[in-house]
């Protein structure tokens, strides 16, 4: 009954108008405006990075995305993929741009994540888990330093950065522990096993000696544990 | 655990600028509004900060993304994760625009005017309905201030009337809205009002607005509330009668003190039409 009414028609005309035509429309301004000030937000090192080209970019990235989520404080997230697939950084330049995004949008998802209830001991031989309020990354560049480096030095810095970004039960303010690739390797293979398997198993391929650093590794456990990042 | 009694006098537009403040101050709004978008999917912090105000609060949801306008069926999806998030925190208000803002499933994240016809009143209305029944809760539509007439054939308010005579929808009556659109599209604000009864209509929005030229104003809920609308919402409560009135401040918002002196006015004015 309603499948061929000319106002369907119109309602197409006028929205495709505001996403790739060239006809004057407040409302274009307004979309504009609303998607560059969402993305402006959750990233704004990159905004200043990119300077002029930013708002050519959100344009294309109007015109391109997908849009797909209710949500419009999701939207960052497509943001990163978008960027991404224009090779932007490869284009102008900025080699740590995804490395940057990708730390941004983190901390917005980690901060929007409910902490785990109650408190949990660690034990060599319970099942542990990476709690949902942290999350493992391995970078390229140091962009969790961004804040006491300059970009050249960011830039010279290339190399592996492994890192636990997490949400801190104490002020609920998002941080981060630099961690090494040994420890990366453990946290990642955490899923239904226990800490002792896990470390034996990570040990082994590393050609460690366990005995000579099973104290540190549990104090630093220890710690994970009461910040919440193991459960 | 929810506070469960029904919005009454003056509310206030939840924000997160002022979220953590709220039980600071001893003048303490009659109710919150927010958008169940800006909470879904979200926990953390600030979600603690706004279960607190839940809990404390008589509450409305006043949502931005169901496109009821939209040339399409209802995002399904959206609409279950909606009416999750209403039952857990036991909403029963529920408001939404009567505009549109996806097409083929891609957002702008906008409200934008539906075609003024016959027609589309009518296929608003059966959406409308559907939405109801799913919900299993009345729907409210607001009145949404637009920029341009995309096609028309009935009046902006006649077009509503048939909305909410044929579908049974109350009215979300945003008199910033009607101002607006009166200087915007040149008609006279108070016959726009009187065109609907006390029983059709649910509460009344009320917020500032820009004026960027003589014959344009934007909308922006970002300025204090001007001396015409003030008059304006004076005049809504004298036809409609008591009615619920919330004061929007989207953009651009000041602190959390200075907002309570304008909401404050708001209140007096609700208080003063409750007495008659
Ligand atoms: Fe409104």
């Amino acid at each position: 009954m309603y499948s061929h009414m000319k106002e369907f028609e119109i309602q197409k005309e006028f929205f495709k108008n505001l996403i790739s035509g060239d006809k004057y429309s407040i409302y274009r301004e307004i979309v504009f405006n609303n998607i560059d000030d969402t993305c402006s937000k959750a990233f704004p090192i990159a905004k200043s990075l990119l300077k002029e080209k930013w708002n050519k970019l959100i344009e294309d990235f109007i015109r391109f995305a997908e849009f797909r989520t209710p949500y419009l404080w999701e939207i960052p997230c497509e943001f990163i993929d978008f960027l991404k697939r224009k090779k932007v950084a490869e284009k102008y330049g900025i080699d740590f741009l995804y490395d940057l995004l990708r730390y941004e949008w983190v901390e917005i998802e980690l901060f929007n994540r409910d902490l785990p209830k109650g408190s949990s001991e660690f034990g060599w031989n319970k099942k542990t888990f990476l709690s949902h309020t942290a999350s493992l990354e391995k970078f390229e560049y140091p962009v969790h330093r961004i804040g006491d480096l300059s970009l050249g030095d960011l830039k010279d810095l290339k190399g592996e950065y492994f890192l636990i970004i997490y949400t801190s039960p104490e002020d609920y303010e998002v941080s981060y522990f630099q961690i090494t690739e040994f420890l990366y390797d453990i946290l990642k293979r955490l899923e239904n096993k226990t800490m002792i398997e896990v470390v034996e198993e990570v040990s082994e391929s590393y050609n460690v000696d366990l005995q000579e650093i099973v104290e540190d590794l549990e104090n630093f456990f220890i710690t994970l544990c009461k910040e919440k990042i193991l459960i | 655990m929810w506070f469960n009694e029904i919005i009454n006098g003056a509310g206030l537009g939840l924000r997160t600028s002022f979220i953590e403040e709220i039980f600071e101050y001893d003048v303490k709004p009659d109710w919150f509004e927010f958008a169940p978008e800006n909470w879904i999917r979200k926990g953390g912090y600030l979600k603690e900060c706004f279960e607190k105000v839940r809990e404390n609060f008589p509450v409305a949801c006043h949502g931005l993304s169901l496109s009821i306008g939209s040339p399409e069926p209802l995002n399904m999806d959206f609409l279950k994760e909606l009416k999750d998030f209403l039952d857990f925190y036991e909403i029963e208000i529920y408001s939404e625009h009567i505009s549109f803002s996806s097409v083929e499933g891609k957002n702008l994240y906008d409200l934008f005017p539906v075609p003024f016809t016959v027609k589309m009143a009518d296929f608003i209305s059966d959406k409308v309905c559907y939405v109801q029944d799913y919900l299993k809760r009345e729907l409210i539509l607001e009145n949404i201030s637009y920029y341009q007439v995309i096609y028309k054939e009935l009046d902006e308010n006649e077009f509503i009337k048939r909305i909410l005579e044929k579908s049974g929808a109350k009215l979300l009556l945003d008199v910033n809205n009607v101002y607006v659109n009166s200087v915007n599209h040149g008609y006279d604000p108070f016959d726009y009002i009187r065109t609907f009864s006390s029983e059709e209509v649910a509460y009344i929005h009320i917020a500032g607005h820009e004026k960027l030229s003589e014959n344009l104003i934007i909308d922006t809920h970002g300025e204090r509330v001007t001396e015409n609308v003030f008059e304006l919402l004076r005049f809504a409560l004298k036809h409609l009668g008591k009615k619920p009135v919330l004061l929007e401040r989207d953009n651009n918002i000041p602190p959390y003190k200075e907002l309570l002196e304008e909401y404050k006015k708001v209140r007096e004015i609700v208080q003063s039409y409750e007495r008659v």
